[in-house]
């Protein structure tokens, strides 16, 4: 279905683009919120993802595979932002336990300590350092492989693999630090 | 097989998404305009060097350069 859509995107149809747009743009949303931490900066990367991904369409390679080239061309947009932004100390965003998870993150079926899990596993994500956060929204969010997510990383597949084990053990540290946190009266 | 982390799906507002899904359909397979003028700009440098470097050779730069 994948290599379907990007024969007719090579093709130049916009109606293959737009199934690839309404399939990917969740996806690639939620990496680019989760990486910046901030919703502004998610939304204009991802037009410039999707945009970059519109003028290249028609010198794609046959076997793109679109979940890697959109995840790498967003994470490059992302780095780009971000050396851009540190000139500017305006847009630092300033992270604390208390940051604001979205309205549309507490799904209407969720309990509330369902919910009350998913929002500390949200924010345990949002503390984790930025080599940690981008593996394992990569992998353990996305499900891309470790080769995939290597290439996308710049790195050996077994750095990608010792990143991801860090990820998952700063994640648990966090998780349990913000547990206790919540205990405390 | 590795352990997924189950998130919620989070998404950008419907006009926005309409926005930028009509900003990019109308720029599919048209190469950046930035690229294009810096490509059409590299192409006439290089003309004008090598006219010069011609006329030179062929010494029809002589007058200019000595007096």
């Amino acid at each position: 279905v994948e290599q379907d859509a990007v024969e007719r995107l090579r093709a130049g149809d916009p109606a293959a683009f737009d199934a690839i747009y309404t399939h990917f743009r969740p996806r690639v949303y939620g990496f680019l919120w989760r990486l910046a931490r901030d919703p502004e900066v998610a939304r204009d990367l991802v037009q410039d993802t999707f945009v970059a991904l519109a003028r290249n369409a028609t010198r794609l390679e046959p076997d793109t595979r679109l979940a890697a080239w959109l995840f790498t061309v967003a994470r490059n947009a992302w780095r780009s932002h971000r050396r851009w932004a540190m000139l500017d100390a305006g847009r630092l965003v300033v992270l604390n336990d208390d940051l604001a998870i979205p309205t549309q993150m507490r799904a209407p079926d969720e309990s509330v300590d369902a919910a009350r899990q998913r929002a500390r596993l949200e924010r345990a994500i949002f503390a984790l350092p930025e080599a940690a956060r981008e593996v394992l929204l990569l992998v353990a969010v996305e499900g891309l492989s470790h080769e995939e997510a290597a290439k996308i990383l710049g790195v050996t597949r077994e750095a990608a693999r010792q990143r991801l084990r860090r990820a998952r053990a700063d994640l648990s540290r966090q998780l349990e630090r913000l547990e206790e946190k919540e205990k405390k009266p | 097989m590795t352990e997924r982390l189950i998130v919620t799906g989070v998404d950008l507002d419907a006009a926005a998404a309409e926005r930028i899904r009509r900003r990019a359909e109308m720029v599919i397979g048209m190469p950046e305009r930035s690229t294009e003028r810096l490509v059409l700009l590299s192409a006439f440098l290089f003309a004008a060097c090598y006219l010069v470097w011609a006329a030179e050779r062929a010494q029809l730069l002589t007058f200019w350069v000595w007096t």
